[in-house]
């Protein structure tokens, strides 16, 4: 198993308690620092958190004064401070990399250099290098994956679980590796904000435009109330009214026209022209439609179907005499061949006549017979029978083709005279709409209908003279408002608002627009912080084992033996917190609330260690604990001891203990038992001006313990 | 005299499999005067001494029987430094009450680390599951996340926003546009 090395010897100089330069071994996968309070510990990870952030967070709230430092020490002051450490970064699967990183200066400018066998890079780029190197691939900060889940302090040891809730749930999303939610989250929440302000830009310009369009409103009523005053409009107003009283009686006209603004009069003005037109056709198409309708007989429909009774009843009559006289030519074409063949009959017997009757003996005449057997055949009175009914039936078809012709002519004309009346009918009701379209467009007149079929030209001559005496004065009255002083500055203002006026339009049907998509972009913000919960905690279900498991290797306490983090979703906002669970009495609590200090800092290194174990690779390579174990008691020292054991496996670990009797514990369990292995102690021994006193001493591997001494196999 | 389950019930069968699948190295103490017979485990960070009683009177009794034998042969076999790594283990089935008189003797085995650190664990089944979490010291902690075995949150997202009333056509081309630009600008 190779060994889990990244800082392989730090060096401090100038830099809070470390006033000379002090050069610390830390080649090892373990090391443990035993000490004193008071003896340099924490000045060593404050170093160590230095050299990576260039900062120290738990101390920068407290530099009340601006020449307050409290990087460099206070002997060496105005400094610089310097950190440097050798480092292993791994490259790849297999590769590790030699870097040396140094930094210098003071707190509030100091100087990053990054030196590895390829490049040197100092400042942004060295810091930027420093962070893809630890945390390569991976969203979240340096800081962040230090402070969180690779730096304990024991100042600041509860942090984590004091943390708002909304910070947590970023930190779980990152070491869950669901970054790309957050930033879909906020990518969202940006379109959703840039969205809104789009509308609220735009809500703001159709207010000022709407102002703009009630002030010129304003503006032309003023000018518009200028005008009435001015004598000519007030002789044309009067002039108006005159006209309206005048012919109220045949235009029934309710309205004061008076009153309607010069736009108003202008469209009635328009529309009364365009009721004259209709008016005009009215009165040359409507008398004459009636006439032509009256020159209908009005029982047409009867006469029609009269008439097809007789062309039915007369092509029934030629069809019978048709066939009666198919009838007789068939008799007669029958009576013929009978009379031929009797004929030919007669023909061919008389020669064999012998000259007397062979019964009685009496002479025969041949001729006689002969002439008499012809006869016979031809039978003349059936003849003439057929002839004088074959004349009838032909007789009969021509009388009741005459009818049929007379019938079918008649039955043309009346049809005629529908198609006729039927396209009467249609120029009526188009007429008829036509002036009930003109005169809907024509407020306050309610004359009555004009077009029926007792028409009364006069009563429609009158409506039209009154609606030409109203325009007349229409017009004179306009004429008037434009000729005074007024009329140019209301013709501008007029364009000004219908300029504005269709700028409000197009406006509020953008702003429409805008209003639907900031809705939707809002939608998918909720809606992806929500869903991002949830995905967490689908995520988080893998995590929990290990939270549980190293919470129940501590297990500080009798009931609450499981550890979890709930995630939901908190004014608009992913947030998590850790609850204690007992799961015998299903009771769940927040352990800060009502864990004693010493359980509540259990629960905390329980969460800072599992996180960190639950990150793997995409945590810092690392694992620095100072003075973690105040405050526990011996069970849970112990158990401490045996997870750092398992610990090392995978991250570098720097563990510290003021207490000689835990260092001794972490000494004995942390002691290698592996080739290869290495574990080094740090004995801060004092302090003094210089600095602090440190020894170091690697414990002698225990490889031989490997293996089994006690549980030996039976032979 | 001690009840201990037989070697051959199924639940100290499962926590031999379990040690051994662990690397551990198995064997066996007899105890005095008919005692039964500790499991003895090792690898190379613990050394275990492992009793299991069918209840928690047994395991009571048991355990200074089992303690003194343990830190004896402990002793005899000479095991130097790992001396400190030697745990006496004792399970029973039998469930207690957390908030009783047996619970507060429990507790008082585990917090008893004269000669050799205790672990007392009572209500411990058969299963895998409530064995590792009794002998959860000595195992490894488990693997962190294999993200190569997890589906993709992005596809995950784009269900989980329908879900939320987006509608399919909406979800679907957002998460389409973020995939390509990281941003949400052109949807």
């Amino acid at each position: 198993m190779s060994e889990n090395i990244f800082f392989r010897q730090v060096a401090i100089e100038g830099f809070r308690g470390f006033r000379d330069r002090v050069e610390v071994e830390t080649d090892a996968s373990a090391i443990v620092i035993t000490g004193a309070n008071g003896t340099g510990k924490t000045s060593f990870f404050d170093a160590i958190q230095w050299l990576l952030l260039g900062d120290l967070e738990r101390l920068s709230s407290m530099a009340r004064r601006p020449r307050d430092d409290y990087i460099v020490n206070q002997y060496r002051l105005p400094g610089p401070a310097v950190v440097e450490a050798e480092l292993l970064v791994k490259q790849g699967a297999e590769g590790e990399m030699p870097i040396t990183l140094r930094r210098s200066g003071r707190q509030k400018s100091n100087l990053l250099e990054w030196v590895d066998r390829s490049e040197r890079l100092l400042g942004p780029e060295a810091e930027r290098r420093l962070q893809e190197a630890l945390l390569p691939g991976n969203s979240i900060s340096l800081p962040t994956a230090l402070l969180k889940s690779a730096l304990l302090q024991q100042d600041v040891m509860r942090d984590v679980l004091e943390a708002k809730e909304s910070e947590r749930f970023q930190h779980l999303n990152a070491l869950l590796g669901l970054e790309v939610l957050s930033a879909f989250e906020q990518a969202a929440k940006s379109l959703a904000k840039e969205r809104g302000e789009a509308t609220a830009q735009t809500g703001a310009q159709l207010e000022a435009l709407r102002a703009e369009q009630e002030g010129t409103e304003s503006r032309l009523a003023a000018v518009r109330l200028r005008q009435q005053q001015l004598p000519a409009v007030d002789v044309a107003r009067s002039r108006l009214a005159e006209t309206a009283i005048r012919v109220r009686a045949a235009l029934g006209i309710t309205d004061d026209l008076r009153s309607l603004s010069p736009e108003s009069l202008a469209s009635f003005r328009q529309a009364i022209a365009v009721e004259l037109v209709v008016l005009d056709e009215v009165q040359s198409r409507w008398p004459s439609v009636l006439r032509e309708l009256g020159e209908i007989p009005p029982s047409s429909e009867d006469s029609l179907r009269e008439v097809s009774r007789q062309i039915e009843a007369a092509e029934e009559a030629i069809d019978e005499q048709t066939q009666i006289l198919a009838e007789v030519t068939r008799e007669q074409n029958a009576l013929r061949r009978m009379a031929d063949q009797v004929s030919r009959l007669a023909a061919d017997a008389v020669p064999l006549l012998s000259d007397r009757c062979p019964v009685c003996g009496q002479a025969i005449d041949r001729e006689t017979i002969e002439r008499r057997l012809i006869a016979g055949a031809e039978a003349p009175a059936e003849f003439t029978h057929l002839a004088e009914r074959e004349e009838a039936a032909r007789a009969e078809i021509d009388r009741a083709r005459t009818a049929l012709e007379t019938a079918q002519s008649t039955a043309s004309t009346i049809r005629r005279w529908l198609a006729r009346r039927r396209e009467l009918e249609v120029e009526m009701t188009r007429l008829r709409d036509r002036l009930a379209a003109a005169t809907s467009a024509l407020p306050g007149i309610t004359f009555p209908n004009l077009l029926d079929v007792n028409y009364d030209e006069e009563r429609t001559q009158s409506v039209t003279v009154g609606l030409k005496s109203i325009a007349d004065s229409i017009d004179f009255y306009l004429a008037a408002l434009r000729s005074t002083d007024e009329g140019a500055l209301e013709r501008q203002l007029l364009s000004e608002l219908e300029s504005v006026s269709e700028r409000v339009a197009e406006v509020a049907a953008r702003l429409e627009l805008l209003e639907s998509t900031e809705r939707r972009a809002a939608q998918l913000a909720a809606a992806s912080g929500e869903a991002a919960v949830r995905i967490v905690q689908k995520r988080f279900t893998a995590l929990r084992p290990l939270i549980r498991d190293v919470y129940a290797r501590l297990d500080p306490h009798p009931s609450f033996k499981v550890l979890d983090l709930h995630s939901d979703f908190y004014r608009l906002k992913g947030a998590t917190r850790p609850v204690v669970r007992d799961e015998e009495e299903d009771v769940e609590a927040d352990p800060m609330l009502i864990f004693a200090s010493s359980q509540a800092n259990i629960v905390a290194l329980s969460y800072f260690l599992a996180l960190g174990w639950a990150s793997g690779d995409r945590n810092l390579p690392f694992v620095l604990m100072d003075d973690p174990l105040q405050s526990m008691d011996d069970v849970n020292v112990l158990g401490l001891a045996d997870l750092c054991r398992f610990a090392r496996r995978q991250r570098q670990l720097i563990i510290s203990t003021h207490e000689a009797r835990f260092a001794a514990l972490l000494e004995r369990k942390l002691a290698s038992r592996q080739p290869g292995q290495r574990t080094i102690v740090l004995r801060f021994l004092g302090w003094d001006r210089r600095g602090p006193a440190i020894v170091t001493e690697e414990i002698p591997s225990q490889v031989e313990l490997s293996e089994p001494r006690v549980a030996l196999p039976a032979n | 005299m001690t009840r201990m389950l037989p070697q051959d019930s199924e639940l100290v069968r499962t926590v031999s499999a379990l040690l051994r699948a662990q690397g551990f190295s198995l064997s066996s103490l007899d105890l005095a005067d008919d005692g039964g017979r500790l499991l003895l485990a090792e690898n190379e960070l613990f050394v275990l001494g492992l009793g299991v009683t069918a209840t928690l009177d047994d395991l009571l009794a048991l355990h200074p029987i089992a303690a003194s034998a343990l830190i004896e042969v402990v002793h005899d076999r000479a095991v130097g430094a790992k001396q400190w790594d030697v745990y006496l283990v004792l399970l029973t089935p039998e469930e207690i009450p957390e908030d009783g008189e047996a619970f507060q003797r429990l507790a008082a085995i585990n917090y008893d680390t004269s000669g050799v650190r205790r672990i007392a664990r009572a209500g411990v089944g058969a299963d895998v599951d409530s064995i590792e979490t009794a002998m959860r010291t000595f195992l490894p902690l488990p693997q962190s996340l294999d993200e190569t075995q997890l589906p993709d949150p992005l596809d995950q997202l784009e269900d989980e926003i329908a879900l939320q009333g987006v509608s399919g056509e909406d979800s679907a081309r957002a998460i389409r546009v973020f995939r390509l630009t990281r941003s949400l600008q052109d949807v």
